[in-house]
């Protein structure tokens, strides 16, 4: 009994035991997170299982093997996001999809869709998390400042007003306002405190000046300061008084001859610009009632002299606040600041200094409220490469991505300790704040033995994150001592067997009759696509922000260089633009059906969700004009934003644009029209043809005016020579002059050498050689000519002879 | 980096340089009834698709805006199509003014606009009206000349709606016309505001996105006298090619520049033509020498000179009068020299 209960114990030690003694694989761990924890809704243990899964295998991979035959999508960042999601961390959970999107994997399976959707709703509850966060401030705030204005803490309650206009900044307009009316308000009250507290002041202080001036017998001095007093507030019965009595003593002590003569002393005063000296005269001179020029001459005196008063306070007003201010935003108190540079602006509306310095605490208002809502975090450092620690080669890729919630400003690399290179993203195209989300690739060269690679990522903040890797480099086969002799006998036995090989295969291509080059159809290999290097860069660099026209004569290579365009588009990721090309021909396609061709070629292309797809106008059959076409476009590219955290632009590759010279202006225009609307800022296009018809009769602007123009040229001489030669390098070969003439015959059209490279090689085929000659050519000019018209019988190939009339 | 210039296209926001003073006009203004002429490619509908993102981000503003392009519009149907397509276009205007396409569609245009100027109102905002490619009135009047008196109507409703045309000078036309009997359309919108070629400094302020050198700039400016669509195009192609005299060349010598000459060259009337052609031909001309070319009495001459002036055909310098920029000039002296009749 007792060895079978104690059987029974270690039966149940074992089974019972923590999974770490039972999980060892990666698959293990995220089967367990997947299938068992996650849908039992233990989240956190699904992060801790799926963080293991990720240490044992950080990349994500579809179709991965397991064990035995067993395969599955391991997408552990996917899952991670899941798991945060539901624990309502959405910024983590943001971080996670981003991450599983930048590996790339997860677009190949099922799960993307789903990813995007989750996404967006992590955006949407972080949004809504900080919405309710900003709100639930914006109140606190509001009932702060009203608690501070009734204690008549101005100040104060403006800071805290600050702080709640910063904070319902991105809330709804009605709470915009009510900030701002209760702003509005306390502001006003303040003003009328402020003005009341010191008009009272200078009065009292006027008055008591006055009274004390008349008593000394200085009558002048006195009645000045009376006359202050009255015009801060006329009816003061002591400042009339007092007034009187100066006024009689004036009178009575001055004979009109000294009255005279001060009102003569006080205008010279008065026209020399000294306002202030000429008050004392005029106001003596003002005491006689029967002196109006006086009066007048001392209330322009007075009003001037005021107005310098004034500017000179309002100035050293206007320098303490702003002072005040550097001292609050130095103590990082921006909400204070802000207020004084409110009043600075309230003072002189032309500041610039303060409204420079008002942008800057404003900013830092949002971003101090921002931090508390949500805190900075270090970014984060994912890895794709190394795949290895130990390594033959001579250098290793570090392949990965930074990614941060405030941006990325630097990606240092640091070998031994040694910084070797850093990374400084630009910032976002539209936005001009720093990338979330920094891809980086560095190839380190490696000594033998153990190297130490570091990498580490910078936030706006200054917060960091640091990755160490240690790799050790193994010789290779070659760069150990016994390679060379050995190497040297294989390396004689190998080109005897590789002339065989290259001898044997010349054969079989004469007698297959190998013939690579293409004309008529389009050339979509890119071993075959010759000399538009330049040209694809150059669009390449200008499409995100305008829509061409490329033109060029019929069979120049027009349609080739619209289908090698979209291929770049499809994998164009050097940028903020995620292009989505569409291709659309035109070719027989009627005016009334110009609309439905393009936008059928759009839902070919995009495989649109069916949400989206029920939502369009577009139908296989029925009427579809430019209003219908402008509404699915909007459809599309809401769905195509939902694909991508980049820029969407749905790029329409539209050619044989011929076409368009064909139909209305009407139509033309509403394609123009497009252009115009505001969601075109997602939209460009790429028109292909053999030119526009210019003439334009309508009063508007003519529809092409928006497209910027590219001449499709022939090729350069070595392009040329390229084309001729390179299809079929190490096979055959073209004597030089028969490059020569095929490059004079053909004036580098890459249709036309096509044409003389397919009969020249055919002809060469057919008298068994592997090399073509001159004959060759020359032999085959007049089969080119003849092929080289177009429909209407216009020669494309106009030097294919040159003995040939004009 | 990436081309930061665009050509041909409309631009806002951080694309969007200089125009402030008129900016201001419009927005801050006390006018309620705005035309803003301008060439062609002078950046007609940028401005207005500025002014839409400015009463957007503006949180103070009392108004909502709404684009509406009229191109293609041709009759009173057409007008209707286009303005529902805006309304469709701007989710920012549906969601302001509570209002859905399909509570507008089926109506007239004039019952449409009126509708939505009073849904705008009951929200308790103004109607910033931005209608461009304006010229299709004059094609609307031909085939449907009741509509406009009744626009007309709704466009001058007061303090409710702000409405900013923008066209060439053949707009003005639109008084001249038989078709409209009643009283001349345009007159709450004259005088038109003008939209000219760039300020220097925010010409500068556009070339600096490009890196090139001080030298470059000033070239640039020179030549293209700070007309926006040149500037862009020169700047887009230097920015690719980095040689300012090959690039100079290249644009003084394309077809796509020389058609947009053409056809901003018909949209003068004969006048305006005759007093350019003699500046092409001999040179810089004073106001006396250009009257007597045209057959124009001197009055005349100096109002159409001046509306050439701020549009960027001519520019003055003293007394005299020489062409606006560099490119234009060229063309404009190889058709004169082209259309004068040869010695037999």
């Amino acid at each position: 009994m007792r060895i079978r209960t104690g059987l029974a114990v270690m039966l149940a030690l074992c089974f019972g035991a923590s999974p770490a003694f039972a999980l060892k694989e990666w698959y293990d761990h995220y089967f367990q997170a997947r299938d068992r924890l996650i849908p039992a809704t233990r989240y956190t243990e699904a992060i801790a299982s799926l963080r293991e899964a990720v240490r044992l295998k950080p990349n994500s991979a579809v179709n991965e093997q397991t064990y035995g035959l067993q395969f599955v999508d391991y997408l552990p960042y996917y899952q991670l996001g899941i798991c945060h999601l539901r624990l309502g961390d959405f910024n983590s959970a943001m971080r996670m999809f981003n991450i599983e999107e930048d590996k790339g994997q997860v677009k190949r399976a099922s799960a993307y869709r789903e990813l995007l959707r989750l996404r967006t709703e992590a955006e949407s509850g972080e949004s809504q998390r900080l919405a309710r966060l900003a709100r639930e401030a914006v109140e606190r705030l509001l009932k702060e400042a009203a608690d501070l204005a009734k204690l008549r803490r101005y100040d104060d309650a403006l800071a805290r007003l600050a702080q709640a206009q910063a904070g319902a900044a991105n809330l709804d307009r009605a709470t915009q306002q009510r900030v701002l009316e209760m702003r509005d308000r306390v502001r006003a009250e303040q003003r009328e405190l402020v003005e009341a507290a010191s008009r009272g002041q200078r009065l009292e202080q006027a008055l008591a000046e006055g009274s004390r001036l008349l008593d000394e017998g200085h009558l002048t001095e006195a009645l000045v300061r009376f006359d202050e007093v009255l015009t801060l507030d006329p009816r003061n019965a002591r400042a009339e008084a007092g007034r009187k009595d100066a006024q009689e003593r004036i009178l009575a002590s001055h004979t009109r001859q000294k009255l005279q003569q001060r009102f003569a002393d006080g205008q010279a005063l008065f026209e020399a610009g000294r306002y202030e000296e000429a008050i004392e005269p005029l106001t003596e001179a003002a005491a006689d009632p029967a002196r109006d020029e006086a009066r007048m001459l001392l209330a322009q005196a007075r009003k001037l002299v005021q107005g310098m008063r004034a500017q000179r306070d309002l100035k050293v007003r206007i320098d303490g606040l702003l002072a005040e201010a550097d001292a609050l935003s130095n103590d990082r108190k921006f909400a204070e600041a802000w207020v004084r540079l409110d009043h600075v602006l309230q003072l002189d509306p032309e500041s610039v200094k303060a409204r420079e310095r008002l942008s800057f605490a404003q900013r830092m208002t949002g971003e101090d409220l921002f931090q508390i809502w949500m805190p900075n975090l270090p970014p984060l450092l994912t890895f794709f490469e190394p795949k290895a620690l130990e390594v033959e080669g001579r250098s290793v890729g570090v392949v990965g991505v930074a990614t941060d919630d405030r941006g990325v400003v630097k990606i240092e690399f640091l070998q031994e300790g040694r910084l070797i290179g850093q990374q400084l993203p630009p910032p976002r195209a539209e936005l001009g704040d720093a990338q979330r989300s920094v891809r980086f690739d560095r190839e380190f060269q490696l000594e033998p033995g153990a190297n130490q690679i570091t990498v580490v990522s910078y936030d706006t903040q200054g917060e960091t994150r640091s990755e160490t890797f240690r790799i050790e480099r193994r010789l290779r086969i070659w760069e150990q001592k016994a390679f060379f002799p050995s190497a040297a006998g294989v390396a004689f036995g190998l080109v005897g067997t590789g002339f065989a090989l290259q001898r044997a295969r010349r054969r079989r291509a004469v007698r297959k009759r190998f013939n690579p080059y293409i004309a008529g159809a389009p050339v979509l290999d890119d071993e075959m696509f010759f000399g538009r290097e330049k040209l694809m860069a150059r669009i390449l660099n200008v499409l995100h922000h305008n829509s061409l026209m490329i033109t060029g004569e019929r069979r120049i290579g027009k349609t080739t260089f619209l289908y090698h365009l979209k291929a770049a588009l499809e994998t164009d990721e050097a940028t903020d633009y995620h292009f989505f090309p569409v291709f659309t021909d035109l070719q027989g396609v009627p005016e009334h059906g110009f609309f439905h061709a393009v936008m059928a070629d759009v839902v070919d292309a995009l495989a649109l969700s069916p949400a989206t797809l029920a939502a369009l106008h577009y139908r296989e059959e029925g009427a579809y004009d430019g209003r219908d076409f402008s509404h699915d476009l909007q459809g599309v590219i809401a769905e195509l934003k939902t694909r991508t955290r980049r820029n969407v632009k749905l790029a329409l590759l539209i050619d044989e644009v011929d076409v368009l010279n064909e139909y209305s202006e009407r139509i033309n225009q509403r394609l123009r029209g497009i252009f115009m609307k505001t969601f075109s800022e997602h939209l460009v296009a790429i028109m292909s043809g053999v030119g526009i018809k210019r003439a334009w009769k309508s009063e508007g602007s003519p529809w092409y005016n928006f497209f910027d123009e590219i001449e499709l040229a022939s090729l350069s001489r070595e392009d040329a020579e390229a084309l001729i030669r390179r299809p079929v390098e190490g096979i055959f070969r073209f004597e030089p002059e028969a490059v020569e003439s095929i490059i004079e015959a053909s004036e580098r059209k890459p249709y036309v050498i096509q044409k003389f490279c397919i009969h020249a090689v055919n002809r060469m085929l057919e008298h068994d050689r592997e090399v073509v000659r001159l004959e060759d050519v020359e032999a085959v000019r007049d089969t080119v000519r003849f092929e080289g018209r177009d429909e209407s019988g216009q020669p494309v190939a106009p030097a294919a002879d040159r003995s040939a009339p004009a | 980096m990436r081309n930061p210039f665009i050509a041909g296209s409309w631009v806002r926001a951080d694309n969007f340089f200089g125009r402030r003073a008129l900016l201001r006009d419009v927005l801050e203004g006390e006018r309620d009834s705005l035309w803003v002429v301008g060439a062609r490619r002078l950046g007609k509908t940028s401005l207005l698709k500025q002014l839409e993102y400015c009463a957007l981000q503006n949180p103070q503003t009392p108004f909502v805006p709404l684009y509406w392009d009229l191109q293609g519009s041709a009759d009173a149907r057409g007008l209707a199509d286009g303005l529902l397509g805006s309304v469709e276009d701007s989710e920012a205007f549906r969601r302001a003014t509570d209002i859905a396409v399909e509570d507008i569609e089926g109506h007239s245009v004039a019952d449409m606009l009126t509708t939505l100027v009073r849904r705008t109102v009951r929200s308790g905002w103004r109607l910033l009206l931005l209608i461009d490619e304006a010229e299709e009135f004059l094609t609307v009047a031909r085939t449907d000349a009741a509509v406009l008196p009744r626009l007309r109507r709704v466009f001058q409703k007061g303090n409710e709606v702000r409405t900013v045309l923008t066209a060439t000078r053949r707009l003005g036309q639109l008084n001249e016309l038989p078709e409209v009997a009643t009283s001349p359309f345009l007159q709450a919108f004259i005088p038109a505001l003008y939209l000219t070629p760039l300020a220097p400094e925010d010409a500068r302020a556009l070339l600096l996105r490009g890196k090139f050198s001080d030298a470059e700039m000033a070239s640039i400016q020179e030549r293209t006298a700070n007309h926006p669509f040149l500037l862009q195009l020169i700047a887009s192609r230097l920015f690719e090619s980095r040689d300012l005299s090959a690039t100079l060349d290249q644009v003084a010598a394309d077809e796509m520049v020389a058609n947009f000459f053409s056809v901003d060259f018909q949209t003068l009337d004969a006048r305006e033509r005759a007093l350019l052609e003699p500046v092409a031909r001999c040179g810089e001309q004073t106001l006396d020498e250009l009257a007597r070319a045209a057959n124009l009495s001197r009055e005349t001459a100096q109002t159409l000179l001046f509306g050439l002036k701020m549009m960027g055909y001519l520019s003055e310098q003293g007394e005299r009068y020489r062409i606006g920029n560099w490119f234009f000039e060229r063309w404009l002296r190889r058709v004169s020299a082209a259309s004068e009749p040869r010695p037999v």
